[in-house]
């Protein structure tokens, strides 16, 4: 008798549930993104105020690099930049750029100024965790000078449209 | 002697019968809490608030009706359900938010969002015996996610436990 209660009893206790769970996953990916502002940039070269003297350069500040980072900790990013394959700086002429930071965390270092070429070259190092914003003058300024280098070889009148492209890449 | 034998094995008979009666009644009516679903969320470059240049989103939900909560076996008790969790791998800038988005008779409490925490705390309760409630919907909110938080899985446990009162 006691043998079968017991028998009755047991499966109806290990029923009795009195908590459950449910699992919350948060997967965070990492992401890469940047963004020019301000559009296309126009340089011109000028001709000299005094006859004898070289051609003006140019210079344009009025873009920006906006870019958004998140990966590991320990590790960081960097920005290059390079010509389109088939691009290049009007004849006499080469184009250099600079590349400003704001000095926030995360938004990494100028790498100084490049000359553009076909091949790309880092203009920002250091990039770590950030988002530089989205404003007007948020992420890093960037300076494009265009130097006349053969004042023999210009061409006037000619209008030369390139393309320049920034790539945001892992460190390695 | 044999007729007193009789009488004290009858007794003991029916005190086990009563006994186990009791038993087998109580734990019928023991409140018991299924629970089913849960919430995975994934967070990428679609995120962001505006594009390049800003930061991920900060604040996310799940499904209203991430999780299922059936409490059955209420028998003539009154009870309560507490939440906490248990984190695996988890920020401590995250904060978790559960509610309950689904109506039931007499079931009070969880409707607004609040504070999943590592310690119980009261979620919803009903304070009318017998009260069996089925599909109790519920719904997670997430905040604290930014760029400043390293690519992961981030997971935690979320316990309800279901009281008689």
């Amino acid at each position: 008798m006691l043998i079968s209660t017991w028998i009755l009893c047991w499966p109806g206790l290990s029923m009795a549930q009195t908590q459950g769970t449910s699992n919350v996953s948060i997967i965070i990916n990492e992401v890469a993104a940047g963004k020019v502002s301000g559009g296309n940039v126009t340089l011109i070269i000028q001709a000299p105020g005094i006859a004898g003297q070289p051609p003006q350069h140019a210079v344009d500040s009025t873009c920006y690099l906006q870019y958004t980072s998140s990966l590991q900790t320990g590790q960081s990013r960097q920005v290059a930049a390079s010509w389109l394959p088939l691009d290049s700086a009007p004849s006499g002429c080469s184009l250099s750029l600079q590349a400003f930071p704001a000095a926030r965390s995360g938004e990494g270092t100028s790498a100084g100024q490049i000359t553009v070429s076909s091949t790309a070259q880092i203009i920002i190092s250091g990039i770590t965790q950030c988002a530089t914003g989205t404003g007007g003058t948020d992420g890093a300024l960037l300076t494009y000078t265009l130097t006349v280098v053969a004042a023999t070889n210009l061409i006037a009148g000619q209008v030369t449209s390139s393309t320049i492209v920034l790539t945001i890449l892992d460190a390695s | 002697m044999k007729r007193t034998g009789r009488k004290k094995d009858a007794l003991r008979k029916i005190v086990l019968i009563f006994a186990a009666v009791a038993v087998l009644g109580g734990v019928g009516w023991a409140v018991r809490i299924r629970v089913t679903g849960g919430w995975t969320e994934i967070i990428d470059f679609n995120d962001l608030q505006g594009g390049p240049g800003s930061d991920l989103i900060s604040s996310y939900e799940s499904l209203f009706d991430a999780v299922d909560i059936d409490i059955t076996g209420a028998g003539n008790d009154i009870w309560e359900v507490d939440i906490r969790r248990v984190d695996t791998n988890w920020q401590p800038v995250f904060t978790l938010e559960a509610r309950r988005t689904s109506s039931h008779p007499d079931v009070y409490g969880g409707t607004a969002y609040q504070q999943v925490t590592m310690s119980d705390q009261l979620f919803f309760y009903t304070n009318v015996r017998a009260n069996n409630a089925r599909n109790i919907k519920i719904q997670y909110r997430l905040s604290g996610v930014s760029v400043q938080i390293p690519p992961g899985n981030y997971t935690t446990m979320v316990y309800y436990t279901v009281i008689a009162r």
